[in-house]
């Protein structure tokens, strides 16, 4: 139980993480001379960077590059993101 | 080229199954203005769209549309993964499962099948924007529909995020539109296709 809500937790930073960053993205494409955006861009790519690799070294591979295989073939262990299993 | 992350953009916990609303779900998916749809367009329409900066745009919201696809299918499966022949016969969801049990198809929640010409990718980027700003739009109040039919927390919650992007997509493309129109020279001044009639208007 207390493994499941570290999942949902390190899960949600994840989503939030990048969501941020891929919003400024979208925002900087069209503004690409906003500063403080670009300000906004950095800190939440370097969270969401943190957040992927805690989530990884904690729970599994969130993409190809994530594979540790000295853990085994660990990227088919996790439940896939539509069993509802990443909340 | 294209990498796959295990998760979904945003989550996706349903517990109660509901086919009926399933069935009215699953239009985001297959349906005229659905997430499907919206990838695909985006996606085709780059390659005539000559503005690094529109380029871009198409770029990550029609990727971003894909992670939208796999949202609604996470919502469908999960409305439908433990149903009964009794339940799945009860909340009209038979003519469905005969042909596809229950997985994932992209239709409309009427039935009609996913096709191409629920899009345009017509090579001329004023056209094709114009367009894009129409899709946002069509799948914002389709989404504004679905939420007046669903009343359940668990589903409404990812269809608000849902309906909250396409707010922001049309934003951008707004942007992407201006930034063409900015770049026409200024003979062009009933913009005929800027990345085809090169000669007559650059």
């Amino acid at each position: 139980m207390q493994q499941k809500k570290d999942k949902k937790s390190l899960m949600n930073h994840v989503c939030e993480t990048h969501f941020a960053m891929l919003d400024a993205a979208l925002y900087l494409d069209t503004h690409p001379n906003d500063t403080k955006a670009m300000d906004y861009f950095n800190k939440y790519q370097h969270l969401y960077r943190e957040a992927q690799k805690e989530y990884e070294n904690q729970i599994g591979p969130l993409n190809f590059s994530g594979i540790d295989t000295n853990d085994g073939w660990t990227w088919t262990e996790e439940a896939w993101p539509w069993e509802g299993g990443c909340r | 080229m294209w990498t796959y992350e295990k998760r979904l953009q945003y989550p996706v916990n349903i517990t109660k199954p509901n086919a009926k609303i399933a069935k009215v779900i699953m239009s985001q998916f297959g349906g005229p203005d659905g997430e499907l749809s919206a990838s695909t367009r985006y996606l085709s329409q780059r390659y005539s769209n000559t503005n690094k900066k529109v380029c871009g745009v198409l770029t990550d919201i029609g990727t971003e549309e894909l992670a939208h696809a796999e949202m609604i299918c996470a919502i469908v499966h999960q409305l439908t993964r433990d149903l009964t022949p009794e339940e799945i016969q009860a909340q009209g969801f038979a003519e469905y499962y005969v042909d596809h049990t229950v997985g994932i198809w992209p239709q409309a929640a009427g039935g009609v099948p996913f096709n191409a010409n629920q899009f345009q990718s017509k090579g001329d980027p004023i056209t094709d924007l114009t367009e894009d700003m129409a899709a946002e739009q069509k799948a914002r109040s389709t989404y504004d529909n679905i939420l007046r039919l669903v009343k359940d927390p668990e589903i409404c919650d990812p269809i608000r995020f849902l309906r909250e992007r396409e707010l922001v997509h049309f934003q951008r493309f707004g942007e992407s539109l201006r930034l063409v129109q900015d770049d026409l020279n200024k003979k062009n001044f009933y913009a005929y296709n800027p990345d085809f009639d090169r000669n007559v208007c650059k």
